[in-house]
């Protein structure tokens, strides 16, 4: 990677972590319908971060567990909908 | 436009999607809201962020091609994951009422 990659792709990261917080606080606070919403986005942040941090530091292995982040979050999501259909 | 501005302002973008979204979250209330509030994130800002990452210069196209399964996945399962979410999020609302 060169040195202009790390200019953008770092403060990116940075950038991309401060919006995943509240994301986080979203997942842990309020009913369970709304943290469904939470635990929805904070998968694909999570993997939007590992890209961004395999673009700023050159290690394209973090792509691999995006990829299977990017799958597992969707299932977790689709069961977790099942479960709150099913309870509440 | 030379291919790293576009880069830069593809990952910019894609950037400010999903923090607004992130940050939007917490202030909204009622879980339908909520999941309207985090639709972009898979359907827009991981394209955007993503093909801006995909255009700089990596190691392999193994390295690109994996973006490109990354953007379609996330593209892909967002929507149904969303929709699955709310129903599940109207039998709460109609069994609590």
């Amino acid at each position: 990677m060169t040195a202009d990659v790390l200019n953008t792709a770092v403060p990116a990261l940075a950038v991309m972590a401060g919006g995943l917080l509240p994301a986080l606080l979203a997942t842990l606070r309020g009913r369970p319908a709304g943290r469904l919403a939470g635990l929805i986005v904070t998968g694909p942040l999570v993997a939007l971060v590992l890209v961004l941090l395999a673009a700023a530091y050159g290690r394209p292995a973090y792509l691999d567990v995006a990829l299977v982040l990017a799958l597992l979050s969707f299932a977790g999501s689709l069961v977790f909908a099942r479960f709150l259909s099913r309870t509440l | 436009m030379s291919l790293d501005v576009l880069a830069d302002a593809l990952t910019w973008a894609g950037t400010a999607v999903a923090v607004a979204a992130g940050l939007r979250l917490p202030f909204t209330r009622g879980a339908a809201a909520r999941l309207h509030a985090v639709a972009p994130v898979t359907v827009l800002a991981a394209p955007l962020l993503i093909a801006g990452t995909a255009l700089r210069p990596w190691s392999s196209w193994h390295d690109v091609a994996k973006l490109a399964v990354i953007a379609v996945l996330l593209a892909a399962t967002g929507p149904p994951a969303l929709v699955t979410a709310g129903q599940a999020v109207e039998r709460a609302a109609g069994g609590s009422e």
